[in-house]
């Protein structure tokens, strides 16, 4: 028993102190690994310190003359690195101090190198170039970045999005009202902030691109409200007698945010006798929104309305005041639906008061 | 004579025990190599151009996330926001009031201006009574379900009810998902059709910066008893789980964060209600039940979808924790126990079940019986002194072996732990667990087997601390 239990126990240890060896090669090679990207990022470290007061002092109108030549030649080998500092203030920096960064990326070739890079192989250098030369908002690039636009990565088509939305050269956007159709909900997302970016500026192009593609009537109201203004007005109204349920909704939802004149006011009035409960129910959110008290006496019957309908009309009616209230109260006591709905209403208007007295 | 036949017993206990923690550590050893291949494999398979195909593609299928709250009137909102900004093209979050005594529903009524609404949905696993269904009129992915108090388990049922969606996420209100998580957790549904359930991994989030329900900066815990359990946790996912998904025989997808197809859940009646281990006893019933019908199926574990969980810091919890664990485990094998080693059940009935058998449920008594009996026996002279190191060089030295090992599988499949001090740190609370740190948890787990003997019921209260904000 004691021989096997001994050879047992040298076979073990023999197992033991060979895997033992192995596990602690591989560590070593970890560590190794972990201590060159430690080295990287010390190194990076020891740049920021040195240049980051170059960099700070571009960040005034008149930078010096000195501290950019310092800048610029001793700069210059580590360039790649210099970039994220030089892109960081970008997030925040407008006008002049933008030009001073952007100049001082031309002079280290920075430009050139993202120019460059929008065709690199690996998708993430793409991205990365297409972002820095839309932080900088280097026009010139602007033909590049449409390109970028049909890249094949999702990422980089984001990236020039964003550049394009922020460098805001109006010639891209017919390309951006085109990516509206890009198959990513996120990517559309993005085009509809860069488009935003554009200000009042973009409606004529949007309300243009829009007359050749109906289809995108949605899409394009939306887009008319986060924008704000009053230049799309008309055609949004034109567009709530769209065929499609989903448009009339959506042209409500921009009504809600725009605010609602008394043109406006007529058809989100005639919009809550839609077919469409989707649209009905937009139509009572954007009247709620309106602060407009005569149309509680409109919204009033909707409370017995389909549940959706019923509960925008309902939550409308708690925010427009006592008259709104008035109209709920009415309904206290009613069975079903309409007398469930009102109740919790006037629940949560007292809990809110409450609220507000206690604190 | 006595004595000697005595010694002679002894001897042969102590081969057994021998045997027992080769065989655990090998077994270990075989799910690392396993793991590794599997975890490599799955790297290569599902890169970031692959991700976002799935993000696009209108075949991905919704998902209803079912969050059960109790008493979460401090963090619900908070939890809430978090859950609704997930990164997935179509899915949403199903709250359920499990009859909270504070003012859980409030707060959420008051933050997302919900409107009670028709409960207009057929109920098929029967649950406590509803008082009331309730939509948000500011974000239409949100449903809140407020029902009389029924337990965790009878509130997921009533969330798996309303779900309107083909698949439904299982998750504890405190529980924070990844950007992604659910991504990836999909996509075992994705590949094979076949896949009833899946879980992703659960990490520990004790230490990490947490801003705005997302863990944004990963660094190891202070305390000592939270470093154990993350080199812990590293062992039994990146290396038990990945291999036992491998062979389809996961026993367990952690009630922290699982995906579940609903028709699988409705075919097989819920979750259980009369259970502590309510997440190992469905997927071992989905497995029995999928078995005895003969259908195809899949319940697979995928290493990267992230569920990032607070570990408890104190002795006490933490001893209260894995009481209730083994008596889960071994509630679980007592209801199915006619899977034990039963051909019909393939590779579930002759090694998953015998394996939690062995080395989960009985692991705690032989590897005690092994510890005392050596060292009360080598003094008294009936056990020769060779015997106490085989056992110190199988248990502790082969154990260490293992949990460096599973460091390195995280440190060549994730590397979540930037760090390296941390990596320095969990090579020591690697090297350190088998010196203390795995004792106690044994001596926990078996006074867990002794309640479970005994009959005892119940949780035991879970205190936690709450994530460090940014």
């Amino acid at each position: 028993m004691f021989l096997l239990a001994d050879a047992f126990r040298q076979h073990l240890v023999t197992f033991l102190a060979v895997s033992g060896s192995l596990l602690a090669a591989v560590f070593v090679f970890l560590l190794i690994q972990r201590g060159l990207d430690e080295w990287r990022f010390r190194r990076r470290m020891r740049l920021t310190r040195r240049f980051q007061p170059l960099v700070d002092a571009l960040l005034t109108p008149e930078p010096e003359a000195h501290a950019y030549r310092r800048l610029v030649e001793e700069g210059r080998p580590h360039a790649p690195e210099l970039a994220g500092l030089l892109l960081r203030p970008l997030g925040v920096a407008t006008g002049a101090l933008v030009a001073n960064i952007r100049r001082a990326a031309h002079d280290l070739g920075l430009v050139e190198r993202w120019t460059l890079h929008l065709g690199h192989r690996q998708w993430w250098e793409r991205a990365e170039a297409a972002r820095a030369l839309g932080l900088v908002r280097e026009r010139a690039a602007v033909a590049a970045l449409l390109r970028a636009l049909e890249d094949d990565h999702e990422e980089v088509r984001a990236a020039a999005v964003e550049a394009l939305g922020a460098i805001g050269d109006v010639q891209a956007v017919p390309v951006l009202l085109a990516s509206l159709r890009d198959e990513s909900r996120h990517q559309r997302a993005r085009v509809v902030e860069a488009l935003r970016g554009f200000g009042e500026a973009v409606m004529p192009a949007l309300l243009g691109h829009v007359r050749e593609h109906p289809d995108e009537r949605e899409m394009a109201a939306e887009l008319v409200g986060l924008i704000g203004g009053t230049g799309g007005l008309g055609d949004l109204l034109a567009w709530s007698g769209d065929d499609r349920p989903s448009v009339r909704a959506s042209v409500m939802r921009a009504l809600a945010v725009l605010g609602l004149d008394d043109r406006a006011y007529y058809y989100v009035l005639r919009a809550l006798r839609d077919p469409e409960p989707e649209v009905r129910a937009m139509a009572a959110r954007t009247l709620g929104r309106s602060g407009r008290r005569e149309a509680t006496a409109e919204l009033a019957p909707l409370m017995n309305d389909q549940w959706l309908v019923a509960a925008h009309a309902a939550a409308a009616l708690k925010s427009l005041g006592v008259a709104g209230l008035a109209r709920l109260a009415a309904f206290r006591d009613a069975p079903g639906q309409a007398g469930d709905l009102a109740r919790q209403m006037l629940w949560e208007r007292e809990t809110l008061q409450d609220g507000a007295l206690s604190a | 004579m006595l004595r000697d036949t005595v010694a002679r017993a002894l001897v042969y206990f102590d081969l057994g025990v021998l045997a027992y923690f080769l065989a655990i550590n090998t077994l270990y050893l075989v799910f690392s190599v396993v793991a590794y291949l599997h975890l490599r494999q799955h790297r290569k398979r599902w890169t970031a151009r692959e991700l976002g195909a799935v993000v696009r593609s209108p075949a991905t299928p919704g998902i209803s996330v079912v969050a059960p709250a109790y008493n979460e009137e401090a963090t619900v909102e908070e939890s809430l926001r978090s859950l609704l900004l997930l990164n997935y093209p179509q899915f949403e979050v199903v709250l359920v009031n499990d009859g909270s005594k504070d003012r859980t529903l409030q707060v959420v009524i008051d933050k997302f201006e919900l409107v009670r609404a028709p409960a207009a949905y057929a109920e098929p696993l029967p649950t406590q009574p509803v008082r009331g269904v309730y939509r948000s009129l500011a974000n239409r992915d949100l449903v809140v379900i407020d029902k009389q108090n029924g337990g965790k388990a009878d509130a997921i049922n009533a969330g798996v009810n309303a779900a309107r969606f083909p698949l439904v996420c299982v998750i504890d209100a405190d529980s924070l998902l990844e950007d992604h998580a659910l991504t990836r957790a999909v996509l075992p549904f994705i590949e094979d059709p076949d896949t009833v359930a899946a879980g992703g991994i659960v990490r520990i989030a004790n230490g990490c910066t947490v801003e705005r329900g997302r863990v944004t900066d990963v660094t190891l815990p202070t305390s000592a008893l939270a470093r154990f359990q993350v080199v812990e946790y590293l062992r039994a996912f990146l290396a038990g789980r990945v291999a036992q998904s491998a062979a389809n025989a996961l026993l367990i997808i952690s009630g922290a964060f699982g995906i579940f197809k609903r028709d699988a859940l409705l075919a097989i009646g819920g979750f259980n209600h009369d259970t502590i281990g309510e997440d190992m006893e469905l997927v071992t019933r989905l497995h029995r039940v999928y078995r005895e019908r003969q259908q195809r199926y899949r319940i697979v574990f995928q290493p990267d979808p992230v569920c990032w969980t607070e570990a408890p810091e104190s002795r006490t919890v933490l001893a209260r924790q894995r009481n209730r664990w083994q008596r889960g485990t071994l509630q679980v094998l007592s209801y199915h126990r006619h899977m034990l080693f039963n051909p019909r059940y393939g590779v579930v009935g002759l090694f998953a079940m015998p394996y939690y058998l062995l080395f989960e449920a009985l692991g705690p008594v032989i590897e005690m019986a092994g510890y005392v009996v050596t060292f009360v026996a080598i003094p008294l002279g009936l056990l020769d002194v060779r015997f106490a190191q085989l056992l110190f060089l199988s248990a502790v030295m082969y154990g260490t072996m293992i949990s460096l090992l599973s460091v390195v599988l995280e440190e060549i499949s994730f590397r979540r732990y930037l760090r390296v001090s941390d990596l320095l740190t969990m090579v020591l609370f690697g090297f350190l667990e088998n010196f203390g740190y795995r004792q106690l948890t044994t001596w926990w787990r078996l006074q867990g087997v002794v309640d479970f003997l005994r009959g005892k019921q119940g949780w035991g209260a879970m205190t936690r601390k709450g994530f460090a904000q940014a």
